[in-house]
C-alpha cells in the first residue's frame, strides 16, 4: 500500500493487518522531508515488536521437524517480523512522502548445515530481504539475530564483525569482484581485513587453498576477473566468501547468470562446502527447478509475505496456497511433469499498490470456486501463516486452501 | 504421442519450407584476431506453421543465427555468408542491405528485453502504427485503429485507452505483448524469438507462450524460437535444433531430441537441468564451458567435455547421421534407452504438455512443412 506518510504508520495500520505485520511502532516519529533515518533502527524495534504470527516461529518448529531437518542445530539466524519500506515518488517540499513496502512482516529462522530456499517472483521483496538479513540496510521494524545476538545494520566494526559470521554471494559475479584486482587478492582480502594478524605468505597460501578448493588452479589466481569465464567467476566469489569462515551464506540467485552445464557445477560445489563447513544457506532464487534440488525448506514469498513454508518435498509435492501451486504448475519440468501449463491470471502487482486483503486475491485461481462470502474475505481480510494440520513444519497464508488441503489430491 | 516425423537433411525434397537456410556461417570480428568464426555451417527448416526450438548456452552462436537472418548486421563486426529461401524466394545472407525490407514484413521479431526494444518516448500505439505503416495504407485514423485491434489480439486489456501508454507505465509482460503486436504488424510469414520469455516471471512466461502459440496457430506462421531452456523449448515447439559452439550437434523432433537424446552435449545439459529427483545427489555435470570463438578444439568441438571422446573426436569433425525423428552429430551417438541419461524422460513425455493441438491441420492445409516426409 501506499503510505502517505511515515507518521501515518504506526497508527492507521489496518486492524487485520495488525495480525500478521507486528506494529511499526518506532517509525511513528516523523521525519521532515523525509530525512534519512539514522541506524540502529533494528534495536530499538525490538522493544516495540509485538509477535505476530510468525512464518517460521521456531518453537512450534521444534515439535513439528521432520526427520532429516537438524532441529538440534545451532540456530544462526532467526528473523521476527521484518518490514522494510522505502520512500517512492518525487521529493515535495511540504507534501507528504510515499512509501512503497517492500518486506511487509517477515520471520524466518536458518539452522546450521540447513538450506532455507526463499521463492518468489520479481518484486516479492526477496532481495530487499537479503539485504536486511546482511545487515546492508536496516529494518523499519522486526528484528534479527545471528546466533542469537541481534543484529544492528550499519558499518564500521559491527558490520565488520557480522561479515565474519554472514557472506554473501550475489547472481552477478562481475559485479561483485573489483575489476581491476586478481581474483586471488580478491580471495585474500577478507583475510587481510579480518585476520591482519596472520603473516602475508600464510594468507596468500590459504587464498590459493581457497581457490583450489573451488576448482581454480594457482595460475588463475594472477587474473582479473575479465579473464574468467562466468562459472569460474562465481567461483571466485565463493571462496571469498569462505576465506573468513563465516557460518552462514546468503546466496542471492548465485547461478541465475550462468549456462545450465555451469550451473550444476556451481550448485553441486556449494552442496559440497555446506557439507564441509556445517553452513547454513539461505538460497534466494527465482526458479523451483534449483530450488528443489538445493534446499533443505522452502519459503514462498508473495507481495513481501512468505504465503507458505514447509519441508522442500511437501511444498514441491503437496503444495498448499493457490500462488505456490500455479508457480510450481507454471515452472517448466518439461520431461515426466504431471501438469499443463496452467495460466495464471494478471500479473504480480506492484509492490507500490498492493491489493488489499489476501495480496494475491486478483489473481486467485482458488477464490473463483469459494462462495461469495468467502471469497470477500479474501479481499478484505490478510490471512495469518498457518500449520497445516497433519503436516508437521509446513504453513501457508490461505485458510480456504488450508481447509480444502485435506481433501485435495 | 503425436507423430510428427521430421525431415532434418535441407537439400531432400519435399514440400516448400517457409524458411530454409543452408550453409549459414557467421564471423564476429575480434580486433587483432580478424575475422573468428562464431557460427558454421548451420541448416534450419521451418516448416509452415511449425514451431522450431534453436537451443544452446550462451556463445553456442543461437543469437547470431536470429541477427544473420534477420540482416541486423553491418560487415564491419559481423559479418555472414549462406542462402536463405523464405517463402520460396532466396536471399542472399551476405548481402543483407539487397533484402532489408524483408525485415519486419515477412519476418517478424521477438527480442528478449521488450524495454530495450521499445521506445521510452513514444506510446505504444504510435510504435505499433509505425510498423504498421511500413506497408503503408490507411489514414491515420485507420491505423489507430488497426493498432488497437493489434493490441486486442495480443490480450492487452483496454486497448483503446493503453494505446495511449507510454511502454513504462506498463508491466514486463505487457510489454512483450505490445513488441509481439508490432511484430505481427506486417502479416509475417515467419517470426523469430529470442528468449522472448526469458526476462519474465514464470506465471507470465506461461501466458506469453500461450498467446504466442495461438497467434501462430491462427496466422500459419513458422517460429523459430530461441532460448537457453530445453524444458521450455520442449514443451513449446515441433522440433528442435541444438547449438553447440557454434555449431549444429543435433536436430529432430522435440519428443526425439529432448526425450531421447542421442548427442552426448544434448544428454549432459537436459541431466545437468535440477530437479526434486536430483535431490540430496550429485548433479550430473559437464565438466568445463563453452570454447569461445577463435579457441575451438580440433575435431568435434565438444571433445574435451565428452565423457565419449576418442582419439578420431580429437581430429575429424564428425558429420551427420541420420535416424528416425533427426539427426545427430557424433562419432558415438548415444543407444537408444542409454544409461548415461540421468532421470531419462519418458518418451514423449514434453508433447504431452504442449497447451495445443498438434498443428497437423495448419500444415496440411498449405502443403505441409517438412513433417510428413518420412
Amino acid at each position: 500500500m501506499i503510505r502517505r506518510s511515515p507518521a501515518d504508520v504506526g497508527a492507521q495500520a489496518p486492524a487485520e493487518e495488525t495480525s500478521t505485520a507486528p506494529a511499526a511502532g518506532e517509525v511513528a516519529a516523523p521525519r521532515p522531508f523525509g530525512g534519512r533515518r539514522s541506524t540502529g533502527a533494528a534495536g530499538d524495534a525490538e522493544a516495540h515488536v509485538t509477535r505476530g504470527p510468525s512464518a517460521s516461529g521456531s518453537e512450534d518448529d521444534e515439535a513439528g521437524r521432520k526427520e532429516g531437518d537438524n532441529g538440534s542445530a545451532p540456530l544462526l539466524l532467526r528473523a521476527e517480523g521484518l518490514i522494510k519500506r522505502y520512500a517512492t515518488g518525487p521529493r515535495r517540499l511540504f507534501g507528504p512522502r510515499q512509501y512503497v513496502e517492500a518486506v511487509r512482516g517477515i520471520s524466518l529462522h536458518v539452522r546450521a548445515g540447513e538450506t532455507l530456499a526463499l521463492v518468489g517472483e520479481s518484486g516479492c521483496g526477496k532481495s530487499s530481504l537479503a539485504r536486511l538479513l546482511l545487515g546492508l540496510t536496516p529494518p523499519d521494524a522486526g528484528s534479527i539475530e545471528l546466533l542469537g545476538a541481534p543484529l544492528r545494520a550499519g558499518s564500521g566494526p559491527g558490520l565488520r564483525r557480522l561479515r565474519r559470521f554472514v557472506q554473501p554471494i550475489f547472481q552477478d559475479p562481475l559485479a561483485a569482484l573489483n575489476p581491476r584486482h586478481p581474483v586471488g587478492l580478491a580471495v585474500r582480502e577478507g583475510l587481510d581485513i579480518h585476520v591482519p594478524e596472520m603473516p602475508l605468505e600464510q594468507r596468500k597460501a590459504r587464498a590459493l587453498s581457497l581457490l583450489a578448493r573451488v576448482g581454480l588452479s594457482a595460475s588463475h589466481a594472477d587474473r582479473l576477473p575479465h579473464e574468467l569465464s562466468g562459472g569460474q567467476r562465481q567461483r571466485v566469489v565463493i571462496a571469498r566468501a569462505l576465506a573468513v569462515e563465516p557460518r552462514l551464506l546468503i546466496a542471492d540467485e548465485p547461478t541465475s547468470a550462468l549456462d545450465g552445464s555451469v550451473q550444476a557445477q556451481v550448485l553441486n560445489l556449494l552442496a559440497e562446502i555446506r557439507e564441509e563447513h556445517a553452513l547454513g544457506m539461505l538460497f534466494i532464487s527465482h526458479d523451483l527447478r534449483v530450488v528443489a534440488h538445493v534446499a533443505d525448506r522452502v519459503a514462498v514469498m508473495y507481495l513481501g509475505r512468505i504465503v507458505e513454508e514447509g519441508p522442500v518435498e511437501r511444498i514441491m509435492r503437496a503444495p498448499v496456497h493457490p500462488y505456490t501451486r500455479a508457480l510450481l504448475e507454471a515452472t517448466p519440468r518439461g520431461r515426466g511433469a504431471p501438469a499443463a501449463f496452467t495460466r495464471l491470471e494478471g500479473e504480480p502487482p506492484s509492490p507500490l499498490n498492493p491489493p488489499a486483503g489476501c495480496a494475491f486475491h486478483p489473481r486467485c485461481p482458488l477464490r473463483r470456486s469459494l462462495d461469495a462470502g468467502a471469497a470477500a474475505t479474501c479481499a478484505r481480510v490478510a490471512p495469518d501463516v498457518r500449520m497445516i494440520h497433519g503436516d508437521p513444519g509446513h504453513r501457508a497464508a490461505c485458510p480456504p486452501a488450508a481447509e480444502a488441503g485435506r481433501l485435495m489430491p | 504421442m503425436r507423430a510428427r516425423p521430421l525431415q532434418v537433411q535441407p537439400e531432400r525434397s519435399g514440400p516448400e519450407p517457409v524458411l530454409e537456410v543452408t550453409g549459414l556461417r557467421v564471423e564476429v570480428h575480434a580486433g587483432s584476431a580478424g575475422w573468428l568464426p562464431a557460427v558454421e555451417d548451420v541448416r534450419l527448416r521451418v516448416g509452415r506453421g511449425a514451431r522450431v526450438g534453436l537451443v544452446g548456452e550462451s556463445g553456442s552462436g543461437k543469437s547470431l543465427t536470429a541477427q544473420a537472418l534477420t540482416g541486423l548486421f553491418d560487415g564491419r563486426t559481423l559479418r555472414a555468408q549462406g542462402q536463405m529461401r523464405l517463402d520460396g524466394r532466396p536471399y542472399e545472407l551476405a548481402r543483407p542491405e539487397a533484402w532489408r525490407d524483408v525485415r519486419g514484413q515477412r519476418i517478424g521479431l521477438v527480442f528478449q528485453d521488450p524495454l530495450a526494444a521499445l521506445d521510452p518516448l513514444q506510446r505504444i500505439g504510435t510504435q505499433v502504427v509505425e510498423a504498421l505503416a511500413i506497408r503503408g495504407g490507411g489514414s491515420r485514423r485507420a491505423l489507430r485503429a488497426r493498432a488497437i485491434e493489434l493490441l486486442r489480439q495480443v490480450g492487452i486489456p483496454e486497448p483503446a485507452e493503453r494505446v495511449d501508454a507510454y511502454p513504462h507505465e506498463l508491466s514486463g509482460g505487457m510489454r512483450q505483448r505490445v513488441c509481439i503486436a508490432a511484430a505481427l504488424a506486417c502479416d509475417p510469414v515467419m517470426l523469430i524469438a529470442d528468449e522472448p520469455t526469458t526476462a519474465l516471471d514464470v506465471t507470465v512466461q506461461v501466458q506469453v507462450l500461450e498467446l504466442l502459440g495461438r497467434l501462430q496457430e491462427d496466422r500459419g506462421m513458422g517460429v523459430l524460437l530461441i532460448s537457453h531452456d530445453l524444458d521450455l523449448v520442449s514443451r513449446w515447439c515441433d522440433e528442435v535444433h541444438v547449438l553447440y559452439a557454434g555449431a549444429q550437434v543435433e536436430s529432430g523432433t522435440a519428443a526425439r531430441v529432448l526425450g531421447q537424446p542421442r548427442h552426448p552435449y544434448t544428454a549432459g545439459l537436459l541431466a545437468s537441468v535440477p530437479a526434486a529427483s536430483h535431490r540430496g545427489a550429485r548433479l550430473p555435470e559437464l565438466t568445463g564451458g563453452v570454447p569461445e570463438p577463435g579457441r575451438l578444439p580440433t575435431g568435434c568441438r565438444f571433445h574435451p567435455r565428452c565423457p565419449r571422446a576418442d582419439d578420431r573426436c580429437r581430429t575429424e569433425r564428425p558429420g551427420w547421421t541420420r535416424m528416425k525423428d533427426g539427426a545427430v552429430r557424433c562419432h558415438h551417438p548415444l543407444e537408444v534407452r542409454s544409461g548415461m541419461v540421468a532421470g531419462a524422460p519418458e518418451e514423449g513425455a514434453p508433447d504431452d504438455h504442449r497447451p495445443r493441438a498438434v498443428a497437423d491441420a495448419t500444415a496440411g492445409g498449405s502443403g505441409g512443412g517438412p513433417e510428413g516426409a518420412a
